[in-house]
């Protein structure tokens, strides 16, 4: 693909985030992220406190990606095969089976949207997990490709009534996981509350401009930017501490307070989990009309392409969310580049 | 009646007898001829002030038929006194010793008295007359005395010019009391000397160019150690690379352009060259991690040695003057 091709692209693509913007107002952090993932073709995991308007954010974005898009709600008593197929007594009174979320729009399918995943049971998520690894699925003896298919899934980290927690696994399978936070500025609080469009969520949503993007050149356009985006020698370096500082903390005298920093990592970033950070950082760099990455674009995405992927020590898991906001933050400050 | 009149006889011998203990004055002289004297006194006879002690040494012969009695010689801890009053000084040691020869018997004595008077100013003191008795053991009865002549000496106040307040005796007769000014003329001068010091030291500091202990941090270091090298490729890589260290310890943690907002809080003189430092991480991004173009390497450095001067001066907090490096740049 042509830097013209790539730079029209990179048009559109800022378009889009315009258009989530005027649906989903004070976002523009996660809708540059997941508007990174969509092109860096990764999964995104959204989380966030009821009602900071994740559904709707997700939702905007089906609109505009174009393409199938699916939906279904996490439960206690969702079964795997309810993503596949459900069955029915037609008007015939014979029983029938009809094809479920996953394979109702067929290899058009570009946007699966799992809502409040963490209520599903770990059955649910051990078959997501292959969807979302291979992009394939076998039922009735037969495989099924979703090659544009992206997750989106959303969690609420307040309630743990009936959850699951989501295995480090499944975790890892997810490109980014972001938080979404109420805005803080008292002008966008006041249009949430008192201007009446966004009371109605799914009218606001049909605000957003719909098929902005041709869904089936997407994979071939991200092969494209991973391969026109370079990465200097220095910056490989960079990378490659960064990753090292995940498994090893305190080799690069980084400090927490209230945690023994040579306890808390169980397990640091897996590979694919840096290869994903590096893919985002590539899409950042193209999204900012540079030909190669710098610090600055995996600092962009350090936090939400790495944090969930670290495994705690089982005594700090309890306090997850803030010990991974500062310790990604204190990796950001101590490993320095060049 | 016989006890009482017995009584009354003995009292008037005794009161009789007294009376001759207490004045011997009234004894008649002794013939010269009997008594050789020599008394020793010391030199000394002014300074003398409470606590000093004066010892005379008297040498006397008494001779034959005549002998000394012994008790008229002065007894320790008598105050002396004059017409009544006490003179301040007492007899606080007394020795002697005797030696019998044909002609009479010598005595050796010695008399230490202490001073227990001052004065505000100098006074004469003096040790009264002592009134030795001597008698004929043939004729007991008629007892004479002879007269050890009396010392003068002059009893001065303990400090220099009196034991007194100034305003409670302006005496006419004393001249001006002058205080020692060099003391404090010197304590001037190094005081004087000091504020110029300082003076220098302050004018030194807030010049433009200046050198300042403590503040001599990071960038003045990499500053020194990179401004006299050849501007080669590998030596900007390193130039740019100890910049970024610097930036790095000035704050602490690792200096990205996203994060400028916490140098400007550690040190805000660095606010004043923001452009500058947007323009050093454009550079570092080109030669580290894009490069898109090659550089003319001997403007790089110079700009380079100018920025890091820069920064040296925002570290010590100076005015930096940026339109030589804007010069460079255009």
């Amino acid at each position: 693909m042509s830097d013209q091709n790539l730079a029209k692209w990179r048009k559109l693509a800022l378009n889009l985030e315009g258009e989530i913007n005027k649906v989903v107002v004070g976002q523009e952090s996660p809708v540059r992220l997941i508007t990174t993932a969509i092109f860096a073709r990764g999964h995104v995991l959204l989380e966030g406190d009821v009602g900071v308007g994740k559904t709707t954010l997700l939702k905007a974005f089906a609109r505009s990606i174009g393409g199938g898009y699916e939906r279904i709600e996490g439960t206690i008593d969702l079964m795997p095969n309810d993503l596949i197929y459900h069955t029915y007594l037609g008007e015939d009174g014979k029983p029938h089976v009809s094809n479920g979320p996953v394979l109702k729009s067929g290899e058009d399918l570009s946007i699966f949207f799992f809502n409040e995943i963490n209520r599903a049971r770990p059955q649910v998520h051990s078959l997501l997990l292959r969807i979302m690894a291979e992009r394939t699925l076998s039922a009735f003896n037969k495989e099924f490709k979703f090659p544009h298919l992206i997750v989106f899934a959303d969690r609420n980290q307040v309630e743990k009534e009936e959850t699951f927690e989501i295995p480090s696994a499944a975790r890892d399978r997810f490109m980014m996981e972001i938080p979404i936070v109420i805005p803080q500025q008292d002008d966008i609080m006041t249009n949430l509350v008192f201007d009446t469009k966004f009371h109605d969520a799914d009218k606001l949503v049909e605000g957003a401009a719909s098929n902005l993007l041709k869904f089936d050149k997407l994979n071939a356009l991200s092969d494209d930017i991973q391969s026109s985006i370079g990465a200097s020698a220095k910056l490989k370096s960079y990378a490659l501490n960064l990753w090292k500082s995940t498994k090893n903390p305190e080799l690069f005298d980084i400090k927490i307070s209230g945690v023994d920093i040579t306890r808390l990592i169980v397990s640091g970033a897996s590979p694919r989990g840096i290869s994903m950070m590096m893919k985002c950082a590539r899409v950042n760099a193209w999204l900012n009309d540079r030909t190669s990455v710098i610090p600055e674009d995996i600092h962009a995405v350090f936090h939400e392409t790495v944090a969930h992927r670290l495994v705690f020590n089982p005594v700090y898991e309890l306090k997850r969310t803030e010990i991974a906001n500062e310790l990604t933050h204190e990796l950001i400050n101590k490993v320095s580049a060049p | 009646m016989h006890r009482y009149l017995l009584t009354i006889f003995f009292l008037c011998l005794l009161g009789n007898g007294i009376g001759a203990f207490e004045d011997p004055k009234k004894f008649r002289d002794i013939d010269p001829k009997y008594i050789d004297l020599n008394i020793i006194d010391p030199e000394q006879k002014v300074g003398f002030t409470v606590g000093d002690t004066i010892t005379r040494q008297i040498n006397i012969t008494i001779k034959k038929p005549f002998y000394l009695v012994e008790e008229s010689l002065p007894i320790v801890g008598y105050e002396k006194r004059y017409r009544g009053q006490l003179l301040g000084m007492s007899l606080v040691e007394s020795n002697h010793t005797k030696k019998a020869t044909k002609e009479g018997t010598t005595y050796d004595i010695s008399l230490t008295y202490q001073i227990f008077t001052n004065n505000v100013v100098a006074k004469p003191a003096f040790i009264t007359a002592d009134y030795y008795r001597v008698v004929n053991p043939a004729d007991p009865d008629n007892v004479f005395k002879y007269r050890i002549p009396a010392l003068t000496v002059a009893v001065s106040p303990i400090a220099v010019f009196g034991d007194i307040k100034v305003e409670d005796d302006m005496s006419g007769y004393r001249g001006p009391f002058f205080i020692d000014s060099t003391v404090i003329l010197q304590k001037m001068r190094y005081a004087i000397t000091a504020l110029v010091l300082s003076l220098v030291v302050l004018l030194y500091i807030y010049s433009k160019y200046s050198w300042v202990p403590k503040l001599n941090k990071w960038f003045s270091h990499t500053y020194r150690k990179f401004k006299k090298i050849p501007a080669s490729q590998a030596n900007i890589e390193l130039f740019i690379k100890a910049l970024h260290a610097s930036f790095d310890k000035t704050i602490n943690q690792t200096l990205f352009m996203d994060n400028k907002h916490f140098l400007y809080q550690q040190n805000p003189s660095f606010r004043k060259i923001d452009s500058e430092i947007d323009e050093f991480f454009t550079l570092s991004r080109d030669v580290f991690f894009e490069q898109k173009k090659a550089h003319d390497l001997s403007k790089t450095y110079a700009w380079l040695k100018l920025f890091s001067l820069h920064c040296r001066m925002c570290e010590r907090k100076l005015i930096v003057d940026t339109s030589d490096l804007k010069k460079l740049s255009s």
